[in-house]
């Protein structure tokens, strides 16, 4: 069988990395008889070069803005602020609701007449005749004067 | 004074009036271990020295200046957030890398193969304009990972240890992509010339 049937695959592969790295004798060799004998093959890696080199020649040679450090730290900074937020929020949930239940109990504690008791106003008192009792009475001088 | 350090790699030692010249590698792993405590001046002159590298890479695999900048932005984040996974300082580069190469693909699968059209107001660069416009319309094609392996490898001129390091694969994964991204670049081109 000769080489062109079976090499084309082999020949590819080795004309590829040619630009990759330092090929041996051996493979030298290989490459310098399949070309001669195959004319496709030959073709084929001179399209394939002159594409890549169309590739390379679009390389885009870009740098930074002047001002891209002061971004990129103040992004860092606000990021930093947001985790540390995140991270003790809620530490701050639980203590503004221990504020607001200590404050409502206080708030009750100080607000007697909401807490129920069991005497009653004085207009609503219900008199009471006692039967059969004698009133004590009060016996008062005869000059008696009484302040308003 | 960092900026210098930064870009030169030098340290100005007032006593002698001579510069002391610093280890660019030992220089990085200093601040990236003050990074770690959260040290902006260490931040900054991290960011001063890959800046561009970085936004180069994202501009030619995204083919999008302005994107590029915000995913450069997304990666210095990421990587400054993320950093307590780092185990080594030495190797910042390539996880800082690793992390715009991912974010660039993500951004690249969401994006469907349409015609790109050509910005005017983006400077023109990389060629001719009809070549830009061809060559964006071709990688537009590639799947994502066989668009990533070609751009790092051609257009970046990584070696096959920094491709393999940045995509986080193996080296004949990278070499296997490789291969089948140019057989299929080279169809797309010769299919483009055929129109």
């Amino acid at each position: 069988m000769s080489v062109r049937l079976f090499g084309c695959k082999k020949y590819r592969k080795l004309s590829a990395e040619a630009s990759d790295r330092e090929l041996t004798v051996r493979e030298s060799r290989f490459l310098d008889k399949h070309s001669a004998v195959c004319p496709r093959c030959v073709d084929e890696v001179a399209e394939s070069s002159m594409a890549l080199n169309m590739l390379r020649a679009a390389t885009l040679d870009a740098t930074a803005e002047p001002a891209f450090e002061q971004k990129v730290l103040r992004q860092y900074r606000v990021n930093n602020v947001r985790a540390s937020i995140r991270y003790w929020s809620p530490a701050l949930a639980g203590a503004g609701i221990a504020c607001i239940a200590l404050f409502a109990a206080f708030a009750l504690l100080g607000r007697p007449s909401m807490l129920q008791r069991d005497h009653k106003v004085l207009d609503q008192t219900r008199r009471v005749d006692i039967p059969n009792r004698a009133l004590p009475s009060l016996v008062l001088p005869d000059n008696a004067r009484f302040i308003q | 004074m960092y900026d210098e350090v930064a870009l030169s790699g030098r340290i100005m030692n007032e006593s002698y009036s001579q510069s002391i010249p610093v280890d660019p590698a030992i220089q990085e792993r200093q601040w990236v271990h003050r990074c770690r405590v959260g040290d902006e001046v260490a931040l900054t002159n991290l960011i001063a020295r890959h800046r561009n590298r970085l936004i180069r890479t994202a501009t030619n695999l995204l083919r999008d200046r302005y994107e590029a900048e915000d995913v450069a932005q997304e990666s210095f984040l990421k990587a400054f957030r993320e950093i307590a996974k780092l185990r080594d300082d030495r190797a910042f580069s390539g996880y800082l890398y690793r992390i715009c190469v991912r974010l660039c693909m993500d951004r690249l699968r969401l994006k469907r193969a349409e015609l790109v059209e050509f910005d005017c107001a983006q400077p023109h660069e990389g060629g001719t304009v009809e070549n830009r416009v061809l060559i964006e319309k071709l990688l537009a094609q590639l799947p994502a990972e066989l668009r990533a392996t070609l751009v790092l490898r051609e257009m970046e001129q990584l070696s096959y240890e920094e491709v393999a390091e940045f995509m986080h694969v193996p080296i004949g994964t990278v070499r296997s992509r490789l291969h089948t991204a140019r057989e299929r670049f080279r169809k797309l081109w010769l299919e483009a010339m055929a129109e």
